[in-house]
């Protein structure tokens, strides 16, 4: 405990060391909010710019799918979660927008699509999923409806949630406990199905 | 202040301009992402090579994957001798050697994706540094 005597000329030091350390404090809070302001907003500026390209864009078929390629969108009504899905799961794509693990099934193919977020930011929502609840992917031609079958935990070292099963599967993954600060020990699972009905076509502006 | 003046605008130029422009960030993280967004290959198979006549009940279930029974048909004997090939209404793409994506996921990952950011973390600390600034200049107003 710092003790001062009043009204003596000795407190001066500890005043002007009071107010560097509070300038000091001062300035690395700023500089963090501001840091996290950026951070979110920048995912934030960059969800609803490709967005909007993806509701857009023109169709075409490319032979590969290089990393930060934007390939599509997953919502959850209920619970209100909207995220651009860009392929990829590096953390740089994981601050701006969800990742598609590359190797995993495409939107509309045979096989496990597994699709990683952060529970801080676009998966946060995720805790709220309960089993039935709608997952609506769109791609840039098409809508997939999945249905949600299960949640769970497992440690980060369990691969087999993103193996393939051969069937019509979506896979979102994020770390759990949504309330732990910093690397989390487990993640958190959500298993889905396509629902058998086809695949809509999304409402587009087509470009000349 | 003043270098604060100085810097404020420099900063934020820097700071929307590597969020707007690539720059020396193109072809590294999001430079493929400003292009039109691929249609998926079943997407393409959906809309070129079937028609509601062909298949009447599932229109667009046609995929380019391993599932044979779900093959679109096609009257380019050439593209019947390609296992996984992908469906497109370019006749150019056809005489090209088509691949798609793996179904399996890579060996290389040993885990499942690390999905924490540090954001939080930073944001806390910023709080808690904030709460001190202003517990000191209580402190030092109180002892002045």
């Amino acid at each position: 405990m710092i003790s001062v005597r009043q009204g003596d000329g000795s407190s001066a030091p500890v005043l002007a060391f009071l107010k560097r350390t509070q300038y000091v404090f001062l300035w690395v809070g700023l500089i963090a909010l501001s840091y996290v302001g950026y951070v979110l907003a920048d995912a934030q500026i960059y969800q609803a710019y490709q967005s909007w390209r993806l509701e857009h864009s023109t169709k075409r078929d490319l032979r590969a799918l290089p990393s930060g390629l934007v390939i599509g969108k997953v919502e959850i009504p209920r619970i209100g979660l909207s995220a651009v899905v860009v392929q990829g799961d590096s953390q740089g794509i994981l601050s701006r927008a969800v990742g598609h693990i590359p190797g995993t099934a495409l939107p509309g193919q045979s096989g496990n699509m597994v699709i990683a977020g952060h529970r801080d930011s676009f998966f946060r929502s995720l805790r709220k999923v309960h089993p039935g609840d709608r997952i609506i992917l769109e791609s840039a031609a098409a809508f997939y409806d999945y249905q949600v079958e299960s949640t769970s935990v497992v440690a980060p070292t369990d691969l087999s949630v993103i193996q393939d099963s051969g069937q019509r599967q979506l896979t979102l993954i994020t770390c759990y406990p949504f309330s732990w600060i910093g690397s989390a020990p487990n993640r958190f699972i959500v298993h889905a199905r396509q629902i058998d009905s086809p695949p809509s076509p999304p409402p587009r502006t087509s470009q000349p | 202040m003043r270098a604060l003046r100085t810097l404020l605008p420099a900063l934020c130029t820097a700071l929307l301009c590597a969020t707007f422009i690539p720059g020396a960030r193109a072809g590294v993280l999001f430079a493929p992402a400003y292009t039109d967004v691929p249609a998926m290959p079943n997407d393409a198979a959906s809309n070129a090579t079937t028609t509601p006549a062909d298949q009447p009940s599932q229109p667009s279930e046609v995929t380019p994957t391993s599932d044979n029974s779900q093959q679109p048909v096609s009257t380019d004997q050439s593209q019947a001798t390609q296992p996984q090939a992908a469906p497109s209404t370019d006749r150019s793409q056809m005489s090209q050697p088509q691949t798609t994506p793996s179904t399996s996921p890579d060996d290389s990952n040993k885990e499942l994706p690390k999905t924490a950011s540090p954001t939080p973390l930073i944001g806390l600390i910023g709080m808690l540094s904030l709460a001190t600034a202003l517990g000191l200049r209580q402190f030092a107003k109180r002892i002045s």
